[in-house]
This record gives structure tokens, sequence and C-alpha cells, in this order.
């Protein structure tokens, strides 16, 4: 028989485990949505007023005081990803043969996806895994070493010779690995007392910014001291050779530098008046403005606002070098309409990504998180499961992705 | 609303760990703060001078945890949810899982008997319940769980 202690360590346990997050602009953007719906309400029970005197049939549902129109002004169509590129998209199992949860993180060509298995407990070995599409078989790469308190890596870089990663979020101190890109061993390179925010990878070296922006420091992979890389001061990388600076360190700061650290090349982000959340590659950039996706280039050239059933929600508003990714809301559970949507911002072509099951919930479109750089894929549970429990994926390569 | 943001900063955390022995779930718990949060930052200037914001959020929380949270729309907001690092299992497995079992009101009696620690009679006023409820959901889940009970005779 247990006693009622058992269920207080129990439960002091599990909160304990909890990883921090950053409310702060989960509020805000809550908030924002919240104010958004009562304006699209009353909007839309304008419509269908409008609509019944033009002798079309509209609906207003009594039950929940919620317009529907018989014409539905706002399920978003778009043509998916699955049938503008077929060759783009897969079906990849959630989890391996052990039962790990398998994640994607970025693809590494055309045809073949990172995968990321979860270690089973905090504290073990986790593992990477290549999937091939055109095969439809994963091969295993190598371990993760354990990481203290962590079931993986804070991070993830693809290098063109290896991949490299650093852990644990938490704690210190933290450690960097590299694994060759065929597979193998991994191998410790360099550990810092300081709080690291990105990883990436040169030719020769790895390479990491810090939280506080004091700088991007390298460590040549053969085996020297790291160094801090001049004129670094305030950076952030996101995909070497290119770094971040940014108006602030509040959560919803926009980037306002794209830097070059291999050439010293700066550039100014042009940003609209009350921009929040801009980020940018070494081309473009998306950000929120008035509750809305924006997108441009850096000078602020075809600056362009996307539809408003698109919101800018994603933990990362880019993926790959050229593509927005938004999340796609449907004013209601609608069949057919997407979970999210991709926007190329060197075609203007838009694609549905998934699509949403009614009575489902928690079923997100996600990029490969656990990269450090904007991740080459987007995924998404194939079936009506939540994430958690999804038993299989559908992946999009943006590296097969034709123009 | 410098200040509820520097109140979200500052007690974001503790509600995070509320929100997960609440639900029993990470990206419920996420869910669930955030919507307690946005709703205290439209009431807060009237929060802020009158209660305890606090107090406000976990009473939201709850009660929003036991009507319906799991049936309605996931309006897609839940993009921090962290994505590893997130342990599953414990030392105490077996029964953090078979507390995913119970209904949710007993759950929530249970959250916050064991876990907040307040009084039958405060639970019953958190939940607007009697206190004869809050007694009779609370033994019949600790049953469930096969748990002796002793501290409760107390209350």
């Amino acid at each position: 028989m247990r006693g009622e202690q058992d269920l207080i360590r129990t439960l002091r346990t599990a909160a304990d485990r909890v990883e921090r997050l950053d409310l702060v602009a989960g509020v805000a953007a809550r908030r924002r949505v919240r104010r958004t719906r009562q304006r699209v309400r009353v909007l839309l029970a304008a419509a269908a007023v409008v609509a019944v005197a033009g002798g079309t049939t509209a609906a207003l549902s009594g039950e929940d005081q919620r317009a529907q129109p018989a014409v539905s002004p706002s399920a978003p169509r778009y043509r998916s990803a699955a049938e503008l590129w077929p060759n783009a998209v897969a079906k990849v199992p959630a989890s391996t043969a052990e039962g790990e949860l398998v994640r994607p993180v970025t693809a590494l060509s055309a045809t073949e996806v990172l995968m990321f298995a979860n270690a089973p407990h905090v504290g073990q070995p986790s593992r990477l895994e290549v999937y091939d599409m055109a095969r439809k078989t994963s091969r295993v790469l190598g371990t993760i070493p354990e990481i203290k308190q962590m079931t993986g890596p804070t991070g993830l870089a693809v290098g063109s010779r290896y991949f490299a990663w650093y852990g644990p979020r938490f704690g210190k101190p933290t450690h960097f690995w590299i694994m060759p890109r065929s597979g193998g061993t991994a191998v410790h390179v360099a550990q810092t007392t300081a709080s690291v925010d990105s990883v990436g990878l040169t030719d020769d070296s790895l390479v990491w910014s810090l939280k506080d922006g004091s700088g991007v420091y390298r460590v040549p992979l053969a085996g020297e001291a790291p160094s801090r890389l001049t004129g670094s001061d305030g950076l952030h990388l996101v995909a070497w050779p290119w770094a971040a600076g940014y108006d602030s360190k509040a959560s919803n700061r926009n980037q306002n530098r794209v830097v070059n650290l291999e050439t010293g090349q700066s550039f100014d982000v042009r940003l609209p008046e009350k921009a929040r959340r801009t980020q940018c590659t070494s081309q473009w950039c998306a950000g929120e403005l008035k509750g809305r996706m924006f997108v441009q280039r850096v000078d602020g050239a075809g600056r362009k606002i996307l539809p408003a059933e698109l919101l800018p929600y994603q933990l990362r508003l880019l993926a790959g070098d050229r593509y927005a990714v938004a999340l796609v809301g449907a004013g209601g559970d609608q069949r057919g309409a997407p979970l999210g949507a991709l926007y190329d911002l060197s075609t203007g072509q838009m694609a549905g990504l998934g699509e949403r099951i009614p009575g489902t919930s928690g079923r997100t479109v996600t990029d490969g998180l656990l990269s450090s750089t904007p991740s080459t894929t987007l995924f998404w549970p194939s079936d009506a499961q939540r994430r958690e429990n999804a038993k299989e994926w559908t992946v999009l390569n943006l590296l097969a992705v034709r123009r | 609303m410098e200040d509820f943001d520097e109140f979200v900063r500052a007690r974001g955390d503790a509600l995070l760990r509320y929100g997960y022995v609440l639900s029993g779930d990470s990206e419920d718990a996420a869910d669930l703060v955030q919507e307690a949060l946005a709703r205290l930052g439209d009431a807060w200037s009237r929060v802020r001078n009158k209660d305890d914001p606090e107090g406000y959020v976990r009473t939201t929380m709850v009660r929003l945890h036991i009507k319906s949270w799991r049936r309605r729309r996931r309006e897609n907001l839940v993009a921090d949810v962290p994505e590893h690092g997130e342990p599953d299992r414990y030392g105490d497995a077996d029964l953090w899982s078979e507390l995913q079992e119970l209904p949710r009101k007993q759950r929530a009696v249970l959250v916050l008997r064991y876990y907040e620690d307040l009084s039958d009679q405060e639970i019953a006023d958190v939940l607007g319940i009697s206190r004869g409820t809050v007694r009779s959901q609370a033994a019949r889940a600790l049953d469930k769980l096969r748990i002796k009970r002793v501290l409760q005779e107390a209350r």
C-alpha cells in the first residue's frame, strides 16, 4: 500500500522536471488572437447579415453565438505541398523499433533527412539516423553520448564533413561534440561555462554564439584553444557564415543586422515601424506586423503582408534559405484546411502543409527544432494523433523542392 | 503592461510546473498556462489592484482544465513547447501513470491538496464545489491509486 507521501513526492518530482519556457511572447500572441477573434466575430456577423440581404443563404448558429456564413470566407485552400512537389514529401516512422521517439532535424540532400532518436531516459545516450526517402529506410549514423539531465542535445548543426551539437541547455558546462557525416563515433571538441544559443561548422572549425550577445567563438577541429571572432560583439549565429544582430534583448526583438562573419560585411535590416520578432536569413526576412506576418528582402524591398489567416506563431518564421512558414487559422475546425502554410519568398508560391482533421488538436507543423540553423524539413503528424503520440510524420524536404 | 510581462517572467516557471502536474502533459501545461495568463492579461488592471494575480491564474487554470480543455480546439499557438529533455519516466513512474488515468476533477483535487497544499475548504472554493464533494472525490481517487489515507484525516 502506498502512502500520501508517495503522492506528494511524485507530484513534486514531476513538476521539477518541467523545462523552462519563455511565456511572454506566447501569451502576447494569444491575447492578440483573442482580440482579433472578437473583431472577426463581429465582422462575420455583419457579413452574414449582408449575405441574407443579398438573397444568399447564411446561417447564424444560435448555439455558440458564432456566425457561420453558408459560403465560408475564411477557409483557406492552397495546393498542398504533396501535390506541388510529390518527390519532396515522405511519410516517416515517428518511433524506432525499440519505441523511442524519432524526429526529423533537417534535410541532408534531396532524398536524405537527418533524424534524431530521443534517449529513452534523461541522461542516457541518444542517436542520429538518416532516413532515405527513395528507399524508405533508416540507417543509424551514431550515438550521441549522454547529456546531463537531458534526453538529447540542445542544438545541432550540419557541416560539409561533420555534424556538431551542444548541450545541456541549462547547467554548466556546455559541451560541444562532432560526428562524421558518414556516421561513426562522437568526439568531444570543447566546452564552455557561458550560455550558448547556437552552433555551426566551418570547413575546419566549430563555431558558437552566446545568449548574452558577447560574441561568436571558434575552435579548430584539429584541437586548439577557442578564440573569439573579432567584430562579433552582439552577434548571434544563424547559419555559418551568417549572423544576426538584434535591436533589443526583448523576446519580441527584431533582427536589425545581417552579418557575414567570413567577410565582415554587415547589412542593416530596413524594418517597417511597429515590426516585431523579425528574423532574417542572408537575403530574406519575416516578422510580425500588427498581428499579421510580413516578409521582405533584408533592405526592405518587396515587402508584403501575408493573408490574415497566416499566423506568425512558429518559433522560427523562416525555413531553409527562402521560405516563410506560418500556421493557418482556419476559423473553425474546417475539414481540408491546412495546418500550416509555406511561402516561397523567391517565387511567391504558396503551399498548404498537412490537413486539419475535425475533432483533433495538437497537430501542429514543426520545423526541425533541434537544428541550430533554419531547418530544411517541416513535419506534422500524418494521423489524427497529437504530436507526442504520432506514429508517423509527414515530412517536407525543402532541398527536394523544385522551383 | 510592463508589470504584467514582469509577472509572467517571474511566475511563469512555477505556473508551468503547476500546469504540468494538473494535466500530466507538457504541451497541455504550456497551453493551459498561456491561456490562463492571456485571460489574466486582459483583466490585469482590475486583478492587480484588487486580487491576488497568481491565485487568479491558478484558479483559471484548474477550472479550465476540468471544464473542457482537451475538447477545445487547440489554436496552434503552442509554438514554444520544449522539444526534448522532457522525461517521461520517473522514479515513481507507476504512480505518475496511474494519475493520468484519473478523471480530471479527481486528479485536480489531489493536485490542489498534495501539491498546492490547500485545505479541503480552500479546494472547495477554488473549484466551486462543496467541501463534502472535495472529500469524496479525494477519497475515491486515493482508493483508485491504492494510497492509504492518513494525512487527510487531519484536514
